[in-house]
């Protein structure tokens, strides 16, 4: 059972950590959960390309849901393509004449590189499960 | 094909654009136009659009692209291969590095430095003339009483663990390839089993009209 004072001293302590409190610290806690965005629902009005893929698919004779399926996990993998780019291209070229520097960006991309792995292996183990079912011979 | 254009195109990317113009019809080019990451080049500072292109129509030349889902699996195909260049680059340059540094210390041993910048020099200018460079390299191996293959093996002993990472990631991309080149095979499977229905069962009414006519 909590007592009073020990619910006064909560309430006090909580007063010292009540989240952010300027407007840019508000911003950044407010993308905290979405560094890269690889594990995010798609929206359609943010990506219309996955109509634009569905009516592709819809055409070589999918139903409107597999043909949908497909394009979300096209986009799925184009996401992780491109969040591949941005690792290389946030860090110098290791080709350079200081050795060590060198090796210390080579193994700084491989770790990014790396990262990404799980959200690769996801979406390309989707698309191949997809077109299998999709394209399946009955 | 690609919507954005620059200034480095090539007549080679222009060609290519003619080719696929030929192979998809306007309603595939124009909803592919509508797909920005199928119109993005994924490249690294220093890597040509011109080389790109050129690759990709390459690849598209060997796949015998047939359609718009045809293209958008064979760019991604290329993307990947594309990283797998890079990761064979990346394992080149580690290489190097360690065979470098293995050679340094090794003639360091001999002379008693700290440092012996003979090989550093000497495999710099294997980078720009691998012959020349070469005989330099020799001339320090034979110092350092060390073969080639000897400096590669204690090379790679150095470098085992970046090298692993690396190997991994090349591993991750080839699979990629391997994967969505299936899934290219699949989709034609599917269409050369359609087709061949849609055959049979043209076969089987054309036979039932001649059975029909001789009857009557």
């Amino acid at each position: 059972m909590t007592t009073a004072k020990q619910l006064h001293a909560n309430r006090k302590n909580a007063q010292h950590s009540s989240g952010p409190k300027t407007f840019e610290g508000k911003v950044q806690s407010s993308i905290n959960a979405r560094s890269h965005g690889l594990n995010q629902a798609f929206d359609l009005l943010v990506s219309p390309e996955i109509t634009v893929l569905q009516t592709l698919f819809v055409s070589d004779g999918l139903s409107e849901e597999a043909a949908f399926e497909l394009a979300q996990a096209h986009c799925g993998k184009a996401r992780v393509r491109r969040a591949r780019a941005q690792a290389w291209n946030e860090l110098e070229t290791p080709f350079e004449d200081d050795p060590d520097r060198s090796d210390q960006i080579t193994l700084a991309i491989l770790d990014r590189q790396r990262r990404l792995n799980r959200y690769d292996v996801k979406a390309v183990s989707t698309l191949s499960k997809l077109y299998k079912q999709a394209y399946s011979i009955q | 094909m690609f919507m954005e254009k620059t200034q480095e195109d090539s007549s080679i990317t222009k060609q290519s654009k003619n080719t696929l113009a030929l192979e998809l019809n306007d309603n595939q080019a124009e909803l592919l136009a509508q797909i920005p990451w199928f119109n993005e080049r994924f490249l690294l500072p220093g890597e040509e659009v011109s080389s790109y292109d050129l690759q990709l129509q390459r690849l598209i030349d060997s796949v015998e692209v047939k359609d718009a889902l045809d293209l958008i699996l064979v760019k991604d195909i290329h993307d990947e291969l594309r990283e797998v260049q890079r990761m064979r680059a990346l394992r080149q340059s580690v290489l190097l590095r360690g065979m470098e540094g293995k050679l340094g210390s090794l003639l360091s041993g001999f002379f008693e430095l700290d440092d012996n910048p003979r090989s550093k020099l000497a495999f710099l200018a294997w980078e720009n003339d691998p012959e020349e460079g070469y005989q330099h390299i020799s001339k320090l191996l034979d110092e350092a009483e060390i073969t080639m293959n000897g400096l590669m093996a204690e090379a790679y002993t150095l470098k085992a663990n970046t090298l692993d990472k690396v190997e991994q990631q090349l591993a991750r991309h080839e699979k990629n390839v391997r994967e969505t080149l299936k899934m290219i095979d699949t989709r034609r499977n599917h269409a050369l089993v359609r087709q061949r229905l849609e055959f049979d069962l043209e076969q089987d009414r054309q036979q039932l009209l001649i059975d029909k006519n001789d009857n009557s």
